[in-house]
């Protein structure tokens, strides 16, 4: 077994995520303006009583700001993050599993705003209906998927070294 | 001490076939052969992660396979193709990687970079070729690597600094770490190697303590052979 402990190596690379945000200089605001933009948006979608407005719309602008809140910790400067770390004592498992932590705490954000605000909105302007259950877990899977793709291929690429 | 048993990796039509040899610490070994002989391949069986090969390495007794992390830990990759943050200085490339190394230190990181007479506040994208690979021998000695692989590092290195370079190796050989290097560069073979390794289409054909009277034309290496 590999003595070097898994806790250890994760909090390393989370240490080393914090240290590469934070080193970001000209291309943090290529995230950070589309990413405002659909947050901006999906809040302002939330409110409105037209459900398919808030569906489709609001979905996919679920969807594009947790792909790019992911694709932020995957390039620095152009540069792949897994592959940046391709010679160091970690494995694209760690890397992964750290992402895939990042992306369940974004989630569990996106669960407390829909069923705190969100849905307590809608239930008020539809009432109790089917759509009140179902477009919140449509709208968290759909993320969640999204957010799952953008982190495979940062691994692929990594393996065609 | 670093072990291959019976190593072997398909690659398409190519196959390196059987590669068997031990290194002892504070040792260099020198890797010759033509393009294509295998060289690169043997040093990727090493570093990849998912690369498939049969046969065991062992680093320090231990198979690196399964202990992936602790031999990344201990091992120095240099070569042109390694990735940095480009657009980052020495110094800041080590503050967000050294991170990952218990034994990193700032201060050894400076005096290194001080021993190959480079800059840790210059960038890397701004670095030649010779200064890169010196940058990435200062970082590895920062973090007391044990085993250190050399892709033609000295390729394209001027004379003058290819000697104290060798200095340098010599003084990391001197900590019981262990070097693998591929050339090309006769003068380098000769002179630097304490053994000599030979590779021709995969297959290892020699390997022996260097005696210092090798020859190498376009890649091949005669005599002693």
């Amino acid at each position: 077994m590999d003595k070097y402990k898994e806790k250890e190596v994760r909090e390393l690379i989370r240490e080393f995520d914090k240290k590469l945000l934070e080193a970001r200089e000209y291309d943090s605001w290529l995230y950070k303006v589309p990413l405002y933009f659909y947050e901006l948006i999906s809040i302002t979608l939330s409110f409105t009583s037209d459900m398919d407005i808030m569906f489709w719309v609001g979905m996919m602008n679920y969807a594009f700001s947790i792909s790019f809140e992911m694709r932020s910790y995957l390039k620095f400067q152009g540069q792949s993050v897994y592959e940046l770390l391709s010679y160091y004592p970690v494995t694209k498992r760690d890397i992964f599993l750290v992402r895939l932590g990042y992306l369940k705490d974004k989630m569990i954000k996106r669960l407390v705003f829909l069923y705190l605000i969100q849905l307590p909105w809608m239930v008020y302007h539809r009432g109790v209906t089917k759509n009140n259950i179902v477009i919140p877990i449509a709208l968290v899977f759909t993320a969640l998927l999204c957010g799952i793709v953008e982190i495979l291929p940062g691994m692929r690429k990594g393996e065609e070294r | 001490m670093l072990e291959f048993q019976h190593v072997t990796k398909k690659q398409g039509n190519f196959v390196l076939s059987d590669i068997n040899f031990q290194m002892e610490e504070g040792f260099l070994l020198g890797i010759v052969g033509k393009n294509g002989a295998g060289k690169t391949t043997m040093m990727r069986c090493m570093l990849e992660e998912r690369i498939a090969y049969t046969g065991n390495i062992y680093f320090q007794g231990q198979d690196i396979k399964t202990n992936r992390r602790e031999f990344m830990a201990k091992t120095a990759y240099v070569a042109d193709d390694n990735v940095f943050l480009n657009g980052k200085t020495a110094q800041e490339n080590v503050e967000i990687l050294g991170g990952f190394y218990p034994e990193f230190s700032q201060e050894n990181f400076k005096k290194y970079m001080k021993d190959v007479d480079l800059s840790t506040k210059k960038k890397i994208e701004n670095m030649s070729r010779g200064e890169f690979i010196r940058f990435q021998v200062a970082f590895a000695r920062a973090r007391n690597a044990r085993l250190y692989l050399l892709d033609e590092a000295t390729a394209g290195m001027d004379p003058v600094f290819r000697k104290d370079f060798y200095g340098i190796l010599r003084e990391i050989l001197a900590t019981e770490a262990t070097v693998l290097m591929t050339t090309h560069v006769q003068s380098d073979i000769n002179k630097n190697m304490d053994y000599v390794c030979r590779l021709e289409q995969g297959r290892m054909v020699y390997y022996e303590e260097n005696v210092g009277d090798m020859e190498v034309t376009g890649g091949i290496l005669h005599g002693q052979v």
